[in-house]
């Protein structure tokens, strides 16, 4: 563990433009994350399977495009933000609210391993013996759009964690993205709401990409790109059952009552599906396309 | 309503089964006067105050508990979250075994219970967890402390796991033809009875009590089937145990459709009746 005072060179120089800058920084990991182009990616701790849907894409898409992931190390849009970012050798950085030696969510404690041993980074404003405190966790969201050029809201109830967040990026002159929801998902309230006071709207991570690149930012590419369709090539004869789904559930039941196939071979399909990483399924026994 | 109805598909008792069940329910004493032997399978579904004593069996005299009067019969438990965890971890030997034993001050005595366990749940607290009709109400950790009373090891332990969505009214007035459970239970006891010719010399009656070197005899898999269960294990992170129960619910799969040989659709099918603990449990 290592620690950065505002006066050190070493101090992230984005960090210096916010409002009210932590005087030390407690860092783990490889430092120079730091002052890469980062984009934060938050959202709430009850993610639908939209959300997580959604995260997991961005994630996984924005690192592999060399953007470093920031978020917050809590459960839901958090955890997947930071565990897929690594998937394809993409960097991490979490900010933690409360100090290294009380890692909060405690079930998260191995992702904590992980990003470090992924050659991410963990930095918190707190000594190492503060505990978990609720007024922690809003200070801290301040650091997280702070650290990155622009925040990615995935879902947000309203008045929620992410919410604030994305208030506190407003404030920083920093640039705010929006996935649209739902309009009846409470958990998509605060996402639609910022959409319609002027946030960008965002569908795919290009969107993103193509905004930094009209910017004038350079990104270094990740290559390391693996197709689902070559995956599909050994499974051709489920082919029909794969087209059926698609990003809203389906049960094999519909799928029984469209196709008309016997329940045996859809059930064989689906199984094959899920082995291979295709599909998912998700509570309410449904399918999606992973 | 569903497990309350699994006794209607059951297979017929054979007479020796019928004996082990009665000398049972004789020394618990329940056996009434004018029932000289039982001749139907037990179906036993204690309330979740049940204690541990009361279901693995005990008293000063050890007398058999819940799970040796559901021997060759079903073990029902309702609502399992709701049930004291110390008395559902009772379950774990027993369901491997299929013997208790059970050790007092003034003995020590082994019951047979080789039963099969039923139970259902809900996926959370308010019961809309992953409904599509109604949103869930309950916090994320709510739904894990819910789910965290199972423990993996039980969960493991079950061959067979379903999600069930509500019935629409619609489908509860629908008078198509489907099948009875006069029907299923011509299908199953031919199951049964091609299960007992295949082990007349093993000394077993069900593929549910193959051993894992009778599995290696009777459950051969062809190439197929064997590198789809090798990529499901890999991928799905399952266990050793998950492997023998997989390939004994293939088997079973197999001889309901008259089958002689696994094939690669029966195997799909048993893996695929391994998914809740994925969905639920993990993240």
């Amino acid at each position: 563990m290592k620690i950065i005072k505002k006066a050190d060179k070493i101090y992230p120089e984005k960090l210096l433009k916010i409002q009210n800058p932590p005087d030390e920084l407690y860092v783990e990991g490889n430092m120079d994350l730091l002052s890469q182009n980062s984009i934060a990616i938050v959202g709430s701790r009850l993610a639908t399977e939209y959300g997580k849907k959604c995260a997991k894409l961005f994630s996984s898409q924005l690192s592999e495009q060399g953007f470093t992931i920031v978020s917050g190390l809590a459960v839901g849009i958090d955890s997947i933000a930071h565990t897929y970012s690594m998937e394809k050798k993409g960097k991490t950085i979490a900010v933690l609210g409360s100090g290294f030696n009380n890692v909060y969510p405690e079930e998260n404690y191995y992702l904590y391993k992980k990003i470090l041993e992924n050659d991410g980074c963990i930095i918190t404003e707190y000594p190492p013996e503060t505990p978990k405190s609720k007024g922690n966790f809003p200070k801290r969201n301040r650091i997280i759009s702070g650290l990155s050029l622009g925040v990615l809201l995935v879902e947000a109830r309203y008045g929620s964690g992410g919410a604030i967040t994305a208030k506190l990026a407003i404030k920083q002159g920093k640039d705010v993205f929006c996935i649209p929801n739902r309009i009846d998902e409470k958990t998509g309230y605060n996402t639609n709401l910022l959409i319609k006071q002027g946030a960008n709207l965002v569908t795919c991570a290009q969107d993103i990409i193509d905004f930094y690149i009209e910017e004038g930012i350079e990104i270094q590419q990740n290559v390391n790109k693996k197709e689902a369709e070559k995956q599909l090539q050994n499974l051709k004869q489920y082919q029909t059952i794969y087209n059926l789904i698609g990003q809203l559930p389906i049960s094999a039941n519909e799928i029984f009552r469209i196709t008309n196939k016997p329940i045996t071979e859809i059930s064989e399909a689906l199984c094959m599906l899920e082995i291979e990483g295709l599909i998912k399924n998700i509570p309410g026994n449904k399918y999606i396309r992973n | 309503m569903i497990a309350k109805r699994i006794p209607s598909i059951l297979p017929d008792l054979s007479f020796e089964e019928a004996l082990e069940i009665t000398k049972i329910h004789s020394i618990a004493g329940t056996l009434k006067q004018d029932v000289p032997i039982i001749i139907s399978r037990p179906f036993r579904s204690p309330h979740h105050t049940i204690s541990a004593t009361s279901l693995a069996g005990g008293g000063r005299i050890p007398k058999p508990g819940e799970i040796s009067l559901a021997h060759y019969g079903v073990l029902f438990l309702d609502e399992l979250p709701e049930f004291n965890q110390h008395t559902l971890e009772v379950l774990r030997g027993p369901l491997e075994d299929g013997l208790v034993t059970i050790s007092r001050i003034n003995g020590t005595l082994t019951y047979p219970c080789n039963f099969m366990f039923v139970a259902s749940m809900n996926p959370c607290p308010c019961g809309y967890y992953g409904s599509q009709e109604k949103e869930c109400s309950c916090s994320m950790q709510a739904i894990t402390k819910y789910m965290g009373k199972i423990s993996g090891p039980l969960l493991d332990r079950i061959d067979i796991q379903i999600e069930v969505t509500p019935v629409k009214y619609k489908k509860l007035e629908n008078d198509k033809a489907e099948e009875t459970s006069e029907q299923i239970k011509q299908r199953v006891n031919k199951a049964r009875q091609i299960q007992r010719d295949r082990y007349k010399e093993e000394k077993i009656y069900s593929n549910s009590n193959l051993t894992p070197n009778l599995i290696e005899k009777y459950c051969k898999l062809n190439k197929e089937s064997k590198s789809i269960l090798e990529i499901a294990f890999n991928k799905l992170g399952l266990s050793a145990r998950a492997y023998g129960r997989i390939l004994k619910v293939a088997r079973t799969i197999a001889d309901l459709e008259g089958s002689e040989q696994i094939q690669k659709a029966h195997i799909t099918e048993a893996i695929g009746y391994r998914n809740l603990d994925k969905k639920y449990w993990k993240n």
